[in-house]
C-alpha cells in the first residue's frame, strides 16, 4: 500500500507537514531495505497485511434464589498466557536457528501475521429459582487460536529436525 | 457462543507446513544452514520446550470439558 508517491511533495512548512514528510522519507527507506532483503519478490506489500479480528470478552453469571449451583468457566487469563508462551517459543526457535538478524525478524513477523486474531467470548448465565444446576463453559475460540499456534510451532521444529 | 469440541486439529498439517515453508522461501532462509546452527543441547532444550507447551495446550483444551463430570 504505497500511500505516498514520489511526486507528493509538501510545500507547507508547518510542523505537522514537516513531520509527515520526514515520515515519508523513513517509509521509503524501509521499503528499499525490504526490497533488498527479498530480491526475488515480485509483489512487495509493506505494512500491515493482517486482517485483525477483534472480539471482546464479556462474562456475567447471575444466580438468584437458588441452591446447589455449580458454575465452572474457563480461565481466560491462563489461555492468554499460554498464547504468549507459544508466541515467545516461536520467536525463540526462529532467533536461535536463523539468528536475531533482520531476516529472522521478518520471518517471525510473517508467521504471526497469519495468526493475528483476538477471539474471545461473550456469555451471560442466568440461574433463577433453581436447584442442582451444573454449568460449564469453555472459551473455545481461544483454545482454537492456541492450538493453531502450537501447530505452527511444532511444524517449525519438525522442519528444523528438532523433533 | 460456539460449543464446538469437534476437531482436535484446528488446521491440517499440510496447511501449516505450507505456511512455514512458504515463509522460509519468501524470506530466502536456508533451512539446512539453520539446522547446522543448532547444537545438540539446544535441540534437546527446544524439544523439552515444545513437549511442555504441547502438554499444556492439550490439558487446557481437553481437560476443560471433562471437569464437568466431576461429582459435587
Amino acid at each position: 500500500m504505497a500511500k505516498y508517491s514520489d511526486e507528493h511533495k509538501h510545500k507547507c512548512q508547518c510542523k505537522k507537514c514537516e513531520r509527515k514528510s520526514r515520515q515519508d522519507v523513513q517509509d521509503a527507506e524501509e521499503m528499499r531495505v525490504l526490497e533488498d532483503m527479498r530480491d526475488d519478490a515480485e509483489v512487495l506489500q509493506p505494512g500491515t497485511q493482517a486482517s485483525i479480528i477483534d472480539q471482546e470478552s464479556d462474562e456475567l453469571v447471575w444466580i438468584k434464589d437458588s441452591c446447589n449451583i455449580d458454575v465452572q468457566s474457563t480461565d481466560t487469563q491462563a489461555a492468554v498466557s499460554l498464547q504468549v508462551g507459544l508466541q515467545l517459543a516461536i520467536a525463540l526457535v526462529i532467533s536461535i536457528t536463523i539468528g536475531d538478524s533482520d531476516e529472522g525478524q521478518t520471518v517471525a513477523q510473517d508467521l504471526f501475521q497469519y495468526l493475528d486474531a483476538d477471539q474471545t467470548n461473550k456469555q451471560r448465565i442466568l440461574i433463577d429459582n433453581s436447584k442442582d444446576v451444573t454449568v460449564t463453559t469453555t472459551d473455545t475460540d481461544l483454545s482454537v487460536n492456541i492450538q493453531a499456534l502450537l501447530e505452527v510451532l511444532v511444524a517449525l521444529v519438525v522442519r528444523l529436525d528438532v523433533l | 457462543m460456539s460449543d464446538s469440541q469437534k476437531n482436535p486439529k484446528v488446521l491440517s498439517d499440510k496447511i501449516i507446513d505450507l505456511l512455514v515453508s512458504n515463509t522460509f522461501q519468501k524470506n530466502g532462509v536456508n533451512v539446512e544452514k539453520a539446522k547446522q546452527k543448532l547444537s545438540d543441547e539446544q535441540k534437546q532444550m527446544l524439544k523439552d520446550l515444545v513437549t511442555d507447551l504441547t502438554s499444556q495446550v492439550n490439558s487446557f483444551v481437553k481437560e476443560q470439558p471433562s471437569q464437568q463430570k466431576k461429582p459435587k
